[in-house]
């Protein structure tokens, strides 16, 4: 699903922050990126969700060599991947339904279809009475929430999330990951980057290390 | 209700940011201004036609008066000369009253002037080439003391300065839908560096340039045609204003705001010529930001 070969990166003439990294993630799998901070796990996740360009190597998705992908392509790519971010990035101007239905509204989906999904969805993650709340005015583990399913309301076959536990009380950590744990048993490949040992070993699924710039296989 | 409110959503929250919320007031100005310029080019064409309508085909013949010739004598003999000539349509010897009357401006009333030897008038309307007119002009100049005005020369230098006026009025215009387009994408690149955030979310979530495009089209149309409205109908009051006083401070040769019926049209489709512009270069300036910002390109 999604493979990178001999990919480096630097940011303008610096050294490389990556270094061959190379990358096999089957469909359907579950894994973690573990590193410390400044390791590149999120310039790593970058690269997975074209924000930016690797200095060197080749990197697949979909057995298309994103680099061959036309402008006009790349969007249709990005709807087949969700992403979590640790600090949410939630639209701070829209209520929680209405960052929930952004995907959605961006593919073009009917307002009905949009409704009943969004609903359904937030009701799934326990926010089905707040969708009307603003992000400022909801705890840092429901704007998590909403920015969880946001990135699944497209029924994603790949996931990405950096560090989604990292603003939030252990409870509410090991709840988000019930739910990556449901989403990953529908089929959805699951990709995250944490610096949590403690969850890595509770879920017992891959764990790729990175450190230095330099990606170690799973054991 | 919850559906109806989530159609109306803007994505991009150019309303909430200060940089650009001056967006529609700037519009109204460029517009009060635009429109103001394009009736300024219109008054001045107008008049310009006026005057050349006035004097084309006309000329003034007069009679000094003098001691030694009898006036009256050489006029009856001009307007026998001029009854005899094909090409004179129309000819009338302007009374004295008349003739006063047309001095009163410079040299004051006929208790005044009245000890003046005023010349008699004669006016002269022709068809055709004044070439043709060469031997009837020739045989007038042979009677003494009459002298023939012909206005266009020195109309001619008149409408040289008109016509740089109604340059300049266009060239204003030019300018200032210049400034209004540079405005809209100065006003584009600001919303656009404030939501840098959300259209990095809205890419990533698969959102097309077109999508993210019309997101702001959308607010240059609203505030733009609001701005727009609001200048023009802003300039059309100064006009009918200017245009409600001038007669008192009006002198021929001054144009006055009168405009026609197709001078109007303009002006009423000039908002929406600014809207255009606004958009397209709402657009332009959005996409190259966008295709220039990617890492892909």
């Amino acid at each position: 699903m999604i493979r990178f070969e001999n990919v480096g990166l630097r940011y303008g003439k610096g050294a490389e922050i990556l270094r061959d990294i190379n990358i096999d993630l089957q469909p359907g799998s579950f894994n973690f990126l573990l590193g410390p901070s400044g390791a590149g796990k999120t310039s790593l996740l970058k690269l997975m969700y074209f924000s930016i360009k690797p200095s060197r190597g080749r990197i697949s998705m979909f057995d298309r060599d994103i680099s061959t992908l036309s402008r006009q392509e790349r969007p249709m790519f990005r709807r087949k991947m969700g992403v979590i971010f640790q600090d949410y990035r939630l639209l701070p101007h829209l209520s929680a339904m209405n960052n929930v239905a952004l995907p959605l509204r961006i593919a073009g989906l009917s307002e009905s279809q949009i409704q009943n999904n969004v609903k359904e969805l937030l009701n799934w993650v326990g926010l089905e009475d707040r969708l009307d709340a603003m992000p400022a005015t909801l705890s840092g583990g429901q704007q998590q929430r909403v920015a969880f399913a946001r990135a699944v309301i497209n029924r994603p076959s790949f996931l990405l999330a950096d560090e989604p536990t990292g603003s939030v009380d252990s409870k509410t950590a090991k709840r988000l990951y019930q739910l990556f744990h449901d989403l990953h048993s529908l089929g959805t490949t699951i990709f995250i980057a944490t610096h949590s040992k403690d969850l890595v070993h509770e879920f017992g699924y891959p764990c790729y290390y990175l450190e230095n710039g330099i990606l170690h296989q799973p054991r | 209700m919850q559906e109806d409110a989530s159609k109306t959503i803007d994505l991009l929250p150019f309303d909430y940011s200060g940089q650009v919320r001056l967006l529609p007031w700037i519009m109204a100005a460029m517009m009060y201004l635009g429109a103001l310029s394009l009736a300024a080019f219109f008054a001045t064409h107008s008049a310009l036609q006026s005057w050349h309508q006035d004097v084309r085909g006309t000329v003034i013949i007069q009679v000094m008066v003098n001691a030694e010739n009898d006036t009256e004598k050489r006029v009856k003999k001009i307007v026998e000369t001029l009854t005899q000539t094909q090409f004179v349509t129309e000819f009338t010897v302007v009374e004295e009253e008349d003739s006063i009357k047309l001095l009163e401006p410079w040299f004051g009333g006929k208790e005044l002037v009245g000890d003046l030897p005023i010349p008699k008038l004669i006016d002269v309307k022709y068809e055709g080439d004044k070439a043709g007119l060469q031997p009837l002009f020739d045989r007038i100049n042979e009677i003494p003391d009459v002298l023939i005005t012909d206005h266009q020369p020195w109309l001619e230098d008149l409408a040289v300065f008109a016509r740089t006026v109604q340059a300049i009025a266009f060239w204003s215009f030019l300018v200032i839908m210049g400034v209004g387009g540079l405005t809209v994408i100065l006003s584009t690149r600001a919303g656009l560096s404030i939501n840098q955030d959300i259209i990095s979310m809205l890419y990533l979530m698969g959102a097309e340039d077109e999508y993210i495009s019309k997101q702001v089209e959308g607010y240059t149309l609203r505030h733009s045609l609001t701005g727009g409205v609001s200048g023009v109908l802003t300039a059309v009051m100064t006009i009918l204003f200017l245009d409600y006083f001038s007669p008192q401070v009006n002198d021929f040769f001054l144009p006055t705001l009168q405009l026609n019926f197709y001078h109007w049209i303009v002006l009423a489709v000039l908002p929406f010529v600014g809207l255009a512009i606004a958009i397209f270069t709402a657009r332009l300036s959005i996409l190259y930001r966008l295709i220039s910002e990617d890492p892909y390109r």
